[in-house]
């Protein structure tokens, strides 16, 4: 699954940067890199933030993290060797930045964060108690196999692009699905 | 897709639809970079920056912090030891090398500066007492360390060095870590790049693996390609010559880490002449593969000869594994852990123990369950017999994730330092 087609363009709402100043106070390269940036969070900010949202188990933190990467992303736009992989780069920001909470998290929040069933069109398939055990059991993997399964398993990424957005090589990518998949399998059976 | 990727996939698109999808909040850009084209007021002369007096006082801190680490001797208390412990932990080579992540490191997500940076670092670590003897920053300019192998001692070892990219494969330079323990500190460690010609990365191949042959002669790496007509490469390198062969490893051997042909990355025999694989065995288990890398043939089929596994007793279906073996000091056994469907299904009483480490006999072919454990495990050394054994058990929350040394009569844990990401013996 690309994030293109989980994300439909939301509306903008409020004020973005470029509502923020006005178009005489800055150049001309500094509006199209907000333009550029803008339309890419438009574009993506759902997708990525629902990833958080998965790694993080908090709505807010998973909104700030993805905040961040587009922030990240606009001071150094100037900078990517190629702006066409923009994405990749901010997908690996948003991986980095959820890692980063998790490690200022405190280890009881792994289990606390998320246990709230919620009603959905799939609940035919997993009931929330189920959905809610996997969920658990994919956060306390390690962050490295808990990325993996997301970006393979969420996202449809290849093992290439996964390869990339984690700066690992693609037989890390698969030795950490299969690992984090063993866990994850044996952590279920231990909770079934 | 077998069940537990179903209910993967679909616990996570039923949690991201928590998300709805006209709840994204706008995008916040930084008001000072937008302005970043203004001139900055400068700080005027009459008035003191206010920045000083918090600077003044994290140095008063750090200086206070900094003489009582010094009037300590550096030294953290070390918890006592039992002599059970000493002496399991004594089987083992005395230091090991740690690889560090820098905690909170996220100056990806920051985007600053030039380059993704990720300022790990290797640190010697002593077996008995987890007290950190040497530290070694990565070489600029590059950014982490990926890999890290140890040989036969605990003197020398070999880290990879790799640049962090987000759009290119990542370049790899292998480093020699030498390690004198008696030297005075800060001078116990010494780093030194190794001429290795890797496949470069404009081949699109790119290093996986790579191991210290235990006389530290020989150097084996394997690297990979994406794509069709990409065959996996094996390069053993001599470290003393400059010399290399390559071996085009069979397709069983290129997928390192599929379900359906088990096998892992290759280890030396204690040898130091020959390379262990596993791969699916021809009568359903797993076979071990040697490859001669001083026969002459030069190719895999006519260089490599196959022994057969006898099968686990009490195993029903193998789900994972053997997944690397590693072979005894004594050259007598083989390593192997595995998880078994039956025992992870239906446990016979009390917890499951799906995870199993066995020790094969290659003489006789006996078969000697050393230890059963309900967490996934990796096995990183062994005593001269297989009789005592590193493991590394991936645990869940609240249990921390350990290092533990295996016996028959019990278990000794390992202390390794904080944001460890690999460890090596």
């Amino acid at each position: 699954m690309e994030l293109d087609a989980a994300a439909p363009v939301p509306q903008q709402q409020g004020r973005t940067g470029s509502d923020r100043v006005g178009s005489a106070d800055i150049s001309a390269g500094t509006r199209d890199r907000v333009a550029e940036v803008s339309a890419l969070y438009a574009r993506h900010a759902l997708g990525l933030i629902r990833l958080a949202h998965i790694m993080l188990g908090n709505r807010q933190a998973a909104e700030d993290v993805v905040q961040e990467a587009f922030i990240g992303l606009y001071r150094r736009w100037t900078h990517l060797d190629e702006q066409a992989k923009a994405l990749g780069y901010v997908r690996s920001s948003v991986l980095n930045g959820c890692r980063s909470q998790l490690r200022r998290r405190p280890t009881v929040e792994l289990h606390d964060s998320d246990g709230q069933p919620v009603t959905s069109a799939e609940s035919a398939v997993l009931t929330a108690e189920e959905r809610g055990e996997v969920i658990r059991a994919l956060r306390c993997l390690p962050a490295r196999q808990r990325e993996v399964l997301a970006l393979r398993f969420y996202l449809d990424l290849p093992d290439d692009q996964i390869a990339a957005a984690m700066s690992i090589s693609r037989n890390t990518v698969r030795s950490a699905a299969r690992r984090g998949l063993a866990a994850l399998g044996r952590a279920l059976r231990e909770t079934s | 897709m077998n069940l537990t990727e179903r209910h993967l996939r679909a616990a996570m698109l039923e949690t991201a639809e928590e998300i709805p999808a006209d709840a994204v909040p706008p995008l916040e850009l930084p008001a000072d970079d937008l302005y970043r084209t203004r001139a900055r007021r400068p700080w005027s002369a009459g008035r003191p920056a206010r920045w000083l007096p918090a600077l003044a006082a994290t140095a008063a801190v750090c200086l206070i912090i900094g003489l009582s680490v010094t009037l300590a001797g550096g030294r953290h208390p070390t918890p006592p030891i039992s002599p059970f412990a000493a002496s399991a932990i004594a089987q083992f080579p005395p230091y090991y090398v740690a690889v560090q992540q820098s905690p909170g490191c996220n100056t990806c997500a920051q985007g600053s500066g030039a380059d993704l940076t990720n300022p790990d670092r290797a640190v010697v670590v002593s077996t008995m007492t987890g007290n950190t003897v040497a530290a070694v920053a990565v070489p600029k300019p590059y950014a982490t360390f990926a890999f890290v192998q140890g040989t036969a001692d605990d003197r020398v070892f070999i880290l990879g060095a790799q640049r962090l990219s987000t759009f290119r494969a990542p370049a790899t330079k292998l480093y020699l870590l030498r390690f004198n323990p008696s030297a005075p500190a800060g001078k116990r460690t010494h780093l030194t790049a190794l001429p290795i010609p890797l496949l470069p990365t404009e081949s699109g191949y790119e290093l996986c693996w790579f191991a210290l042959s235990p006389n530290g002669l020989l150097l084996a790496t394997i690297s990979t390609k994406a794509g069709p007509n990409s065959p996996t490469k094996l390069q053993v390198f001599n470290l003393v010559t400059g010399g290399s062969r390559t071996w085009v490893l069979p397709d069983w051997a290129g997928r390192l880490d599929t379900y359906q042909d088990v096998t892992g990355p290759p280890t030396w025999d204690t040898d130091s002449r020959t390379l262990a694989f596993f791969s699916r065995g021809t009568a359903g288990y797993a076979d071990l593969v040697l490859l001669d890398t001083s026969a002459t043939a030069a190719s895999f089929a006519a260089d490599t000869r196959s022994v057969q596994l006898p099968k686990p007793p009490g195993t029903d279906e193998i789900i994972y594994g053997p997944d690397y073996p590693l072979l005894t000091p004594d050259g007598e056994h083989v390593i192997e852990s595995l998880v078994n469907q039956r025992e992870a299904a239906h446990p016979p009483s009390g917890p499951s123990h799906a995870f199993a480490l066995d020790i094969v006999n290659m003489r006789t072919g006996a078969v000697t369950r050393l230890q059963q454990h309900s967490r996934l495990f990796y096995v990183l050394a062994s005593d001269p017999s297989g009789s005592a054994v590193i493991a590394a058990i991936s645990s869940l929350p609240p249990y921390a994730a350990g290092i533990v040394v295996w016996t028959a009569h019990g278990t000794v844990p390992i202390h390794v330092p904080a944001d460890t990401i690999a460890v090596a013996w």
